[in-house]
């Protein structure tokens, strides 16, 4: 358990201040950085984008409704659970490769349980309920519960960019609360998830995010 | 956003689209509502039994040759709605007087109850008064039915009296009761203002109805039979009333926007828009608010550390790292007290309206930052150097309720609310942040419902700059240069007869010769006397209008819905320049307040005491609040000043609203735009304007509004 501190992040110390999420991020570490004692804070260069991707903590991730493309950067790893900060600033977390919270894109998802889909996706496929949580303009937690079908679609083969992958894709189709959404996930030989594509609230629509 | 969402979802589709919208409980009143030329939800003229959705506002204009209605109307409560108009209507004059006014100006005031929501078989029923409280000038009452048949159609009836008994009237079926109800006085309203009780439902009752079909979601076809003769319209010559007969469309182009045209008695052509405004609906939802920094989860191992190592972590590198690190939410770190297992901040949230969501970026950073064995968080957030509160949160409840459905509410039920701690034990920490700050910004003034110039307008630039001498003291003022006015030369307001000193009636003098001026000058100090007890001394030039001191206590406990104050001030009349000056005028007044939270989103306020012409009464307040920062409230004071003394309005009220400046542009701010529609203020009741007053200033950190705001915590 550390706190990554990539020279991209470090690069946008230098928005701080101007709202900018990233910015955000990448300040409060820098500053924090040293009571952790596990980094010392860089100092902050100009050209971040040049410094290469680390494959080990990096993801790449594409939001299309809201046209936001790119690398995404692990800022904290709790283990079991990872956030990490896409273009732009905004965040996601994903439990065991399970989306269950976005920040920074407005209408996030505040907080998830998607325990039995995960755990239908270990199985091989089966029923799944799970439970988002969004925020209302009323400042009111809301919560909808869908019913989700886990099926196998077999094994495909998955560009990740820098390497291609054999991977078994499921799919999961949810439905409640007046909506219905299909989530996509390839999973390794060992059962992680290698790429998704997740259902984070009705205006974002979909979070895709692969390994490297 | 179902529709946008289907758009952009691909995948993501709508089961029904109907059933999303089911979710409000009235739906089939509030679906295709539009809104009379008087702005009340109904036909063309005449009501109908329905209401808007719970908190929407609706502005209307509306008008015909030689009449203009500007109406707000707010569905106060799910089954009550208030409206309030401001109308001109060219050559006319009440009834039982003489002659005619060029441009006669009229302020009215209505209320709607419905009994009932629609069924399929009951149609909702509903009762209203017309401009009870003003002149009279469109006074009526109503009952009346609505139903609702299939998509398309809608039928309302009723029964009125006043101006919509006066066409086809009989006598009055409450006769029945009391013989009183037949015969309706002649209005004598004397400076206007008062509740015309003796007036409701007299004389001669009248039948109106109408037909509401609606061919598409656009468009709807209204006609109607309506029972208002114009009786004093037609006697002046002012309108031809041929028939009885209206008829008239409303198209509405885009959401919250309703424009109609009608055809009135036959000879008028009438005109109508409505603007809508949701406080429930947030422009961006939930808002636009930047990524917080993740939540760090302590590996389970160093959770039972009970002690941290001091030598290679000194507490003040902790401070020092934990300010600059809280610098970046717009976090002001004051003070901070360490032990082996807890922490206690004290710091000024300068960028989140909910303190609940500083709460929630700042719990995330300790969890970030802090040494394993801390186990306990306590964050005691100021506002203006007072410590409002002290929020005490478990840092593994952080970690385990962060990201988990169900972790805002499980979160609320575990945090301890308490009245902020003592001083002592905190390090202060030296301050980072610039102690000074100024800014230039446009301002403008609009006066309205003046009987002789109903419309004025006041712009210029204005300069505002501050210093804080230490958290909390601070010197303040305003520089103020007018640009432009409409304004004639007013002359000088002395008190006639009775009537009180003018105190606030020479407004526009200020307005003419401070053209360049110092809006205000102050010091503050704040103060807390006691964990619950909080203080104020104000001194200075207040406010345009007036200097002096002014002091306030209020006793305020964090979990208490109930707020008692104490505020007395000596106050003396400035000179019309904006400038150093006194005038001779020079008064002791004040208020003893109490403020109640009624636990369903309505604020009360009583404040009993002398106003600044030297009267005794008390005002009388009522708020309702939104949880995302919305208010809108209306309030009224009665003095010892006798309505005939008192002028035009009889004693002053108003209403007014709060808009949180973080609905309209998405991205947090604690910025706010208020603004008050009182009627026309006079010198009865006025009470001295002072920033910063207490219970403002302490609720943000107290029990309701932290559970308002609680939603955001995780934002």
């Amino acid at each position: 358990m550390r706190i990554t501190m990539t020279a991209a992040l470090a690069g946008l110390v230098l928005l701080a201040g101007c709202g900018g999420g990233a910015g955000l991020t990448a300040a409060v570490q820098g500053a924090i950085a040293p009571l952790v004692g596990t980094q010392t804070a860089p100092a902050a260069r100009g050209g971040g984008a040049a410094t290469p991707v680390d494959p080990a903590t990096a993801r790449s991730v594409r939001i299309a409704a809201l046209g936001a493309s790119g690398t995404a950067t692990r800022v904290v790893d709790n283990g079991a659970s990872e956030t990490f900060s896409g273009p732009g600033g905004f965040t996601y977390t994903l439990r065991d490769g399970m989306l269950v919270a976005t920040r920074g894109l407005g209408h996030d998802l505040m907080a998830a349980d998607a325990r039995q889909s995960r755990a239908a996706l270990r199985a091989g496929g089966g029923s799944a309920r799970r439970v988002h949580e969004t925020l209302d303009g009323m400042d009111r937690i809301v919560r909808s519960t869908f019913d989700c079908t886990v099926s196998a679609r077999g094994g495909e083969t998955i560009d990740l960019g820098n390497r291609k992958v054999n991977a078994r894709r499921f799919d999961e189709t949810c439905q409640g609360d007046g909506l219905i959404f299909e989530n996509r996930y390839w999973l390794d030989a060992s059962g992680g998830i290698l790429s998704s594509r997740q259902f984070v609230t009705q205006t974002v629509a979909y979070l895709r995010s692969s390994g490297l | 956003m179902t529709i946008r969402a289907m758009r952009r979802g691909g995948a993501v589709s709508l089961v029904a689209l109907l059933a999303a919208g089911a979710s409000g409980a009235q739906t089939v009143s509030d679906r295709g509502l539009s809104y009379t030329l008087y702005g009340t939800p109904g036909l063309i003229e005449m009501p109908s039994a329905l209401s808007a959705r719970d908190g929407q506002i609706a502005a209307t204009i509306g008008g015909f040759d030689g009449q203009t209605r500007t109406t707000f109307t707010f569905q106060l409560l799910p089954k009550l709605s208030g409206s309030f108009r401001y109308s001109r209507i060219e050559d006319y004059s009440l009834p039982g007087s003489r002659g005619q006014v060029d441009d006669y100006f009229d302020r009215s005031f209505d209320l709607r109850y419905r009994f009932n929501d629609e069924t399929a078989r009951m149609p909702a029923f509903a009762i209203g008064l017309q401009d009870f409280l003003g002149t009279g000038a469109y006074g009526a009452e109503y009952l009346v039915a609505t139903k609702t048949f299939g998509d398309t159609l809608r039928v309302s009836a009723g029964l009125g009296w006043g101006r919509f008994g006066s066409d086809g009237g009989f006598d009055n079926p409450l006769g029945l009761i009391s013989s009183e109800f037949d015969t309706r006085p002649g209005l004598d309203f004397g400076e206007g203002g008062t509740f015309e009780i003796d007036q409701l439902f007299r004389g001669d009752a009248a039948l109106f109805g109408g037909v509401e079909y609606a061919p598409t979601d656009k468009l709807t076809l209204k006609a109607e039979y309506s029972s208002d003769a114009y009786a004093r319209e037609t006697e002046l010559g002012l309108i031809e009333r041929d028939t009885p007969l209206n008829f008239g469309a409303v198209y509405r182009p885009l959401p919250g926007v309703q424009l109609g045209a009608s055809w009135l008695h036959g000879s008028e052509l009438a005109l109508t828009g409505t603007f809508l405004i949701d406080p429930t609906e947030r422009p961006y939802g939930p808002g636009l608010d930047p990524a917080p920094v993740p939540v760090k989860i302590r590996a389970s191992d160093a959770r039972a550390a009970q002690t941290w190592n001091r030598a290679a972590l000194p507490e003040a590198q902790i401070g020092t790292a934990l300010q600059q690190a809280l610098a970046a939410e717009g976090v002001e770190l004051s003070s901070i007290q360490l032990s082996d297992r807890a922490v206690r901040l004290r710091y000024t949230n300068t960028r989140y309206r909910a303190e609940a969501q500083a709460m929630g970026r700042i719990a995330r950073m300790l969890s970030l930052g802090l040494p394993d064995s801390i186990e306990r968080f306590t964050l005691e957030p100021m506002q203006r150097g007072l410590p409002l509160s002290a929020v005490t949160l478990s840092r593994s409840d952080i970690e385990a309720l962060a990201n988990t459905a169900g972790g805002t509410q499980a979160l609320e039920e575990r945090r301890v609310l308490d009245d902020a701690g003592p001083a002592q034990g905190l390090a202060p920490l030296p301050r980072v942040d610039d102690r000074f700050s100024w800014g230039l910004a446009p301002y403008a003034r609009i006066t309205v419902f003046d009987g002789d110039a109903p419309f004025q307008f006041e712009a210029g630039a204005q300069v505002t700059a501050s210093y804080e001498i230490t958290d909390s003291l601070v010197a303040s003022g305003t520089l103020r240069q007018q640009l432009y006015t409409n304004r004639d030369d007013p002359e000088l307001i002395v008190a006639e007869g009775d009537e009180p000193y003018p105190v606030r009636r020479n407004a526009a003098l200020y307005a003419k010769e401070g053209t360049t001026g110092i809006r205000d000058l102050t010091l503050a100090q704040y103060g807390r006397l006691a964990p619950d007890v909080f203080a104020r001394a104000t001194a200075g030039y207040l406010e345009e209008m007036y200097g002096g001191v002014s002091t306030e206590v209020l006793w305020k406990p964090a979990d208490s819905r109930l707020g008692l104050g104490a505020e007395v001030n000596y106050a003396r009349q400035r000179d019309f320049d904006l400038g150093f000056g006194f005038q001779d005028y020079d008064v002791v007044t004040g208020h003893a307040s109490a403020y109640y939270d009624f636990d369903n989103r309505f604020y009360g306020q009583v404040d009993v005491g002398r106003y600044l012409a030297g009267d005794w009464g008390a005002t009388f307040t009522l708020d309702r609040e939104f949880e995302n920062g919305w208010s809108v409230g209306g309030y009224f004071t009665l003095t010892d000043v006798p309505f005939e003394d008192y002028g035009e309005g009889s004693f002053d009220k108003g209403i007014r609203v709060t808009i949180p400046l973080d609905y309209v542009v998405g991205q947090p701010t604690r910025r706010e735009a208020s603004s008050a529609l009182a009627s026309l203020q006079r010198d009865g009741g006025a009470k001295l304007r002072v920033d910063g007053r207490l219970y403002e200033v302490v609720r943000d950190g107290h029990l309701n509004d932290l559970e308002d705001g609680w939603g955001r915590f995780w934002k």
